[in-house]
């Protein structure tokens, strides 16, 4: 028994435990929608944490061990984002003015609103450095949210919050605007809801997908750009 | 499993699955994922030094982005190196947001007394 405590003590602590743990839970969760037939409500992500979560209070695990062990792939797939962006670049080219006007318009709303909405609902001043960047994939928010000084794991939890309902909203929304180009849908859910909104829109149509996760590098890009830009026009 | 998040990621850049010899590539793309890998990491680590040197507003891993695709630019056959290993970590985009999303679940208490 006190084998077992001490060797539990040592593994709940190493990055290998919930490193695995997050990528099986997320192969089960994948797995799971495929089989309900990728409804909106059963997102992988979704799924993840509700399967994740109780396994790490039961544990007694704190966030900051499991996350210590489960987040050192972000940095890399933000990188990975430049290849889509350049097998895109004819593209990005050929539609390089409606993309520039989308993009800066969305971006700007996107940090802008939360800005504006968090001064007049008198947030402190942490948690409006925290909403800034929450359009942005989780990596790039992590990483502005850091560089302006909010609080990483609070933007963490807005940047989710903000994906889960870009991509449950998103369909029902374009079809009320009647809005049927997939380009135009794919991007819009892209600046708006970064990488779990690109993931729906694979999920739902391959150019939609392609358009999605080129609005997402985009404003990557951009967003880490503007924050800190607002921030001083705005506070 | 792995072949098969291959061709979900060519379905990423809107491209028809090839057609070839399983084995060859499998031997090849074990090669470029290593050096891919180590290309990916590496210019996120560019990337840290010159914004923590410069001390801009800007992550690390964004900077590593646009210096991956200056590098692209000077040198394009490095694109297809790199596309195999790059597109299976982009098809699992999603993952990355597992961590984040336990920690709604954890910060909830917080989150409220906010």
């Amino acid at each position: 028994m006190n084998d077992f405590v001490s060797l539990w003590s040592y593994l709940s602590a190493t990055p290998v435990l919930w490193l695995t743990a997050t990528i099986a839970a997320y192969l089960i969760s994948e797995s799971l929608a495929a089989r309900l037939g990728n409804p909106p409500w059963a997102n992988p992500v979704l799924l993840s944490v509700l399967l994740l979560s109780p396994v790490l209070s039961f544990t007694k695990t704190d966030y900051g061990t499991y996350f210590e062990g489960a987040h050192f792939l972000l940095g890399p797939a933000t990188v990975a984002l430049a290849l889509p962006l350049w097998d895109n670049r004819a593209t990005i080219q050929k539609s390089v003015i409606p993309i520039l006007c989308a993009l800066i318009a969305g971006s700007t709303v996107a940090a802008g609103s939360a800005i504006i909405l968090a001064q007049f609902f008198d947030l402190p001043i942490s948690v409006l450095l925290s909403l800034a960047p929450k359009s942005t994939t989780a990596p790039v928010a992590l990483g502005i949210s850091e560089a302006v000084g909010g609080i990483p794991t609070l933007t963490a939890v807005l940047v989710i919050l903000t994906g889960i309902i870009g991509a449950i909203t998103v369909t029902p929304l374009m079809n009320i605007l009647a809005i049927t180009d997939w380009q135009a849908r794919g991007f819009a859910v892209g600046v708006a809801a970064h990488g779990i909104g690109t993931a729906r829109a694979f999920k739902v149509n391959p150019i939609a997908g392609a358009y999605s996760g080129i609005a997402m590098a985009l404003n990557a890009l951009l967003t880490s750009l503007i924050v800190p830009i607002l921030l001083q026009w705005l506070t | 499993m792995a072949i098969g998040a291959v061709f979900d990621c060519i379905a990423f850049i809107g491209l028809p699955p090839p057609r070839f010899n399983v084995t060859v590539t499998l031997g090849r793309s074990a090669d470029q994922m290593l050096q891919t890998l180590g290309l990916l990491l590496g210019c996120q680590l560019v990337g840290e030094f010159v914004a923590r040197g410069l001390g801009l507003p800007i992550p690390g891993p964004v900077f590593g982005l646009v210096i991956l695709l200056a590098a692209l630019a000077l040198r394009p056959p490095l694109a297809r190196a790199l596309r195999p290993t790059t597109l299976v970590v982009l098809a699992h985009l999603s993952l990355m947001f597992v961590p984040a999303g336990v920690g709604v679940i954890s910060n909830l208490e917080v989150l409220s007394s906010d």
